[in-house]
């Protein structure tokens, strides 16, 4: 359990200080074009080789990787705060307003996520700040049962009604509390939802609907590299190792999490 | 119980009515769309034909009028013609149909069953070497990106050793092969999509049977069977599996909904003929018909599955069965 | 009649997760005869439950056992776990509390009854399954048996529950019955009942019969031994009656806090203070700290169980006998 945690927080903060400190590793520019270099295999002056323009796939990979975790940092931070706030609504206010709202996430939960995610990015525009939104606005719902669940276990609880017998607003307890007892759960939810959100930009990434050139993020990368993939091989390789240790990271590092907040496990 | 189905069955309407009203909606009211896009370019449109194609399918008049329009349509099973070929929805659906579920029903069939063998194994030799490896094997198949290992895997099988076919649900000289070659043919095509789609399944499905294993074997009826003197194998077998087993049934029927329009990106890669990739397409080129009648279709299907999972989940517990 | 349980330096502790060790039971020595009837009375935490199943051998794993248990002569902490089947519901039956708990939910009881006659008589045949789960039910008093062996364990009520589990841990015909707290989750009119049943199948079938229980009150019940556990160590045994036959001050504690209502007590009395650290091995009397007769001596040696008066008891200064 602590291996765990130690294991893919080590990893996942290799790859930050890769994307935050990415000037100072490469001293190549990312947009660079050097067709006299084009598809150059690894060598030492361009360790992980060039691509089709002859740029130096290691830069590139550094700011992809500012991308790649940023989209799916920020795409869950949105999907938190709707979630939280959705769930927290929805529990409080109880009876017809609570039922309305879980039909609305049921009736979510039935339409694939990916081709609701897909026909928003065909309408909208695969931009950064879209698919950051997008992939937001679709992966609040877990979130959202999550804390309707708390808010409704905490509701009735006597410590609410002796708070607001003190003057205490009842909302302000609840969230107060929610936070305290559903801090764990979140953070599990948010470490998970951050590996699916890399992995599905980097999924329409290759069906040209991610990121899109110039901007580099691993996502692209492959996907520009796989039409070379029979003589270019480290165009392909490099960028699945990064996404696959980013997100593996993540899931060891949630999962790690999980069982760390789970109190049958601690008894033990 | 017959309550019980006809309950549900009737939860099926509404769900359904929000599940289209939400994607009627946002492909009609996002900008951009089906005349824009494949008019616009065209120099020979004036903005009158654009109209003209507009009235011809009934996307002048406002949103409700249209939503009710499809709705009432869709009531006799009407959905519609293709914008971009014209070809009734129905038709188009029931072509693509078969072949994602090949696909799909095999993967979640092999995907249960390994994952089932790896979480009851390793609740019983927990936190030993084995459990171990298997948590981090299936780990790094919950964390692969599937279209990156589908590539790789196309490049070793299919494009070195030559030993499978990397495209599509046939080979080209299908029709002239003996109905068992037919068979053999369809087989090879499955075996690394199924593997893939699997593959990335199991981390999960694993992890739940192992919890609930080892949840069940904690319970006090299985030290009351160890006290009855009763053998090992009939406890762990009989006794601790088939009560662990029961809520798989449950995880089974929420597995659905990714399956059924969710996996175009590997339908993609693979060339495979089914939904996800009619349903890919038909967004790409705004055939608002085609994706109206896909998102439908799944998640009909998706709500169908749900309610027998929750059915066959009655049927095998009793504390539910004779309530 | 000749000794059918023999403990001897019984020892069993618990790795706890932070390698620690809880000890469980302290060279505990313990005989019981062939059909005897003993109640093993202790409060939560003092071991009485790992004694029950010790004595099947069914420790959990991160359990440590030195000692020796002889059932019939032969040692039961030495055996495989196939050897043990042959002890395990054929030489001693077992039921528990929370009989809800100890069926499985998903079989019924018709099931339940009969895999354990089939696994262990190799008897298939469906009818004489049949005959004999139904008789078993009828003795342990179900009047609707047929309708009971057809239902499944969710469909019953806690006592009805406690019968099947009783007719369960009789169905090979064991010559040792251990109950574990076998009312505590019952009412307290059920509770009565399955006293009464069990008091009639040990006459009955000649059972030894070992009651496990928290409460004095129904250990006098059923049996005329009385053994009473404190902190993993047998502290008295004897035959006690009533209050007037403790010999060691706990038994009295005991007896104290039994809610009387003829006597209509003020108050309800608690033993004040809580059991020693199990964790640990001290060199003096364990229950010193809360006993209302302590003496400085008490806290200074550790002691043996021997003979006060009629009973065998664990202190220095037995409340009746050997007084100076």
């Amino acid at each position: 359990m602590k291996k765990m945690i130690w294991t893919g927080g080590i990893i996942l903060v290799f790859f930050l200080c890769l994307a935050i400190f990415a000037p100072f590793i490469s001293s190549y520019d990312y947009k660079e074009q050097n067709i006299n270099l084009r598809l150059q295999p690894p060598s030492s002056k361009h360790i992980f080789g060039t691509d089709e323009f002859g740029r130096d796939v290691f830069a590139r990979m550094l700011y992809g990787a500012r991308v790649s975790i940023s989209v799916g940092f920020l795409a869950i931070a949105i999907a938190t705060l709707i979630g939280v706030s959705y769930g927290a609504i929805s529990g409080y206010y109880g009876g017809l307003i609570d039922n309305i709202m879980m039909r609305i996430v049921d009736i979510i939960l039935t339409i694939p996520v990916l081709f609701l995610i897909l026909m928003l990015i065909v309408y909208l525009g695969p931009s950064i700040s879209n698919i950051i939104i997008i992939i937001g606005l679709t992966s609040w719902t877990d979130i959202a049962r999550i804390v309707r669940a708390e808010v409704l276990k905490i509701k009735n609880f006597a410590f609410v009604d002796a708070a607001k017998l003190i003057g205490l607003p009842k909302k302000i307890i609840i969230f107060k509390y929610i936070i305290l007892n559903i801090s764990g759960p979140i953070l599990v939810y948010i470490v998970f939802g951050i590996s699916g959100a890399i992995l599905t930009e980097s999924g329409l990434s290759f069906l040209g609907l991610g990121v899109q050139p110039p901007f580099p993020s691993w996502g692209n990368i492959l996907t520009a590299g796989k039409d070379y993939i029979h003589t270019a091989w480290w165009l392909v390789l490099f960028p699945g190792i990064f996404i696959f240790l980013t997100v593996f990271s993540l899931n060891i590092l949630g999962e790690g999490l999980r069982d760390f907040f789970n109190p049958k496990l601690k008894r033990e | 119980m017959k309550n019980y189905i006809i309950k549900r069955l009737l939860l099926i309407i509404p769900i359904l009515l929000g599940i289209t009203i939400i994607t009627f909606s946002i492909i009609h009211l996002t900008p951009g769309g089906f005349t824009t896009v494949n008019l616009q370019m065209d120099i020979r449109t004036s903005p009158d034909s654009i109209a003209r194609l507009k009235s011809l399918y009934g996307l002048d008049r406002p949103l409700h009028i249209q939503y009710l329009n499809w709705l009432k349509r869709f009531v006799f099973f009407d959905f519609g013609n293709s914008f971009l070929d014209g070809r009734p929805v129905l038709k188009k659906v029931a072509e693509r149909l078969p072949a994602t579920l090949l696909l799909n029903i095999s993967a979640l069939i092999l995907e249960f069953f390994i994952a089932i063998i790896i979480g009851v194994t390793s609740a019983l030799k927990r936190n030993s070497f084995y459990d171990k490896s298997m948590t981090v094997i299936t780990f790094i198949g919950y964390s692969i990106p599937s279209f990156w290992l589908a590539l790789i895997l196309m490049l070793i099988f299919g494009v070195k050793l030559d030993l499978l076919p990397i495209s599509g649900l046939k080979s080209v000289n299908f029709d002239f092969l003996s109905s068992g070659e037919k068979i053999i043919d369809i087989l090879k095509h499955l075996v690394l999509p199924v593997f893939i789609t699997a593959f990335g399944g199991l981390a999960y499905i694993s992890r739940y049977v192992k919890t609930n294993m080892i949840e069940t074997l904690s319970q006090q009826y299985i030290k009351a069977s160890y006290a009855k003197g009763l053998s090992e194998n009939i406890i762990i077998y009989k006794h601790a599996l088939k009560n662990s087993l029961l809520p798989v049934i449950t995880l089974l029927g929420l597995s659905l909904p990714g399956l059924i329009g969710g996996s175009f990106i590997f339908e993609t890669i693979f060339a495979w003929p089914g939904m996800g990739r009619l349903a890919y397409e038909s967004a790409l080129n705004f055939d608002y018909p085609v994706i109206m009648g896909v998102v439908t279709m799944a998640a009909f299907l998706t709500l169908l599955g749900n309610l027998l999972a929750d059915i066959s989940y009655a049927f095998v517990d009793p504390r539910i069965r004779y309530r | 009649m000749g000794n059918i349980i023999e403990i001897n330096d019984l020892c069993v502790n618990y790795r706890t997760q932070n390698q620690e060790k809880i000890y469980a039971l302290r060279n505990l020595k313990l005989i019981i005869k062939k059909g005897e009837t003993v109640a093993i009375v202790g409060e939560s935490g003092c071991g009485k439950s790992t004694l029950a199943i010790s004595l099947i051998n069914l420790l959990p794993e991160n359990a440590e056992v030195s000692g020796s248990i002889k059932i019939d002569g032969k040692e039961i902490l030495d055996k495989n776990n196939k050897e043990l089947q042959n002890v395990r519901g054929e030489k001693i039956g077992m039921i528990f509390q929370e009989p809800g708990a100890s069926l499985n939910p998903i079989f019924s009881i018709k099931e339940q009854i009969e895999e354990t006659i089939k696994f262990h008589k190799k008897i298939s045949d469906k009818k004489i399954l049949k005959d004999m789960s139904i008789n078993l039910l009828r003795e342990v008093g179900i009047k609707d048996a047929e309708r009971i062996y057809e239902s499944f364990p969710h469909q019953l009520s806690g006592g009805l529950q406690q019968r099947v589990m009783i007719a369960i841990a009789l169905s090979l015909s064991p010559e040792i019955l251990i109950a574990d707290e076998p009312t505590t989750s019952l009412d307290v009119t059920v509770q009565a009942q399955i006293i009464e049943l069990l008091n009639k199948l040990k006459k009955q079938r000649n059972l030894t019969t070992i009651l496990i229980t928290h409460d004095l009150h129904l250990a006098l019940e059923l049996s005329k031994r009385i053994i009473v556990i404190y902190a993993g160590e047998v502290v008295e045994d004897g035959y006690i009656k009533s209050e007037k036959d403790a010999e060691h001050p706990y038994t009295k504690a005991l007896f104290e806090i039994i809610p009387d209502v003829i006597k209509k007590r003020k108050k309800f009395k608690i033993i004040k203070g809580e059991l020693p650290d199990m964790k640990k091995i001290y060199e003096r009397c364990n229950f010193s700290d809360r006993c209302n007769f302590v003496h400085e001596k008490c806290r200074e040696i550790s002691l043996e169980l021997v003979r006060a008066d009629k009973n065998y008891v664990r202190c220095l200064f037995p409340l009746k006998g050997r007084k100076k």
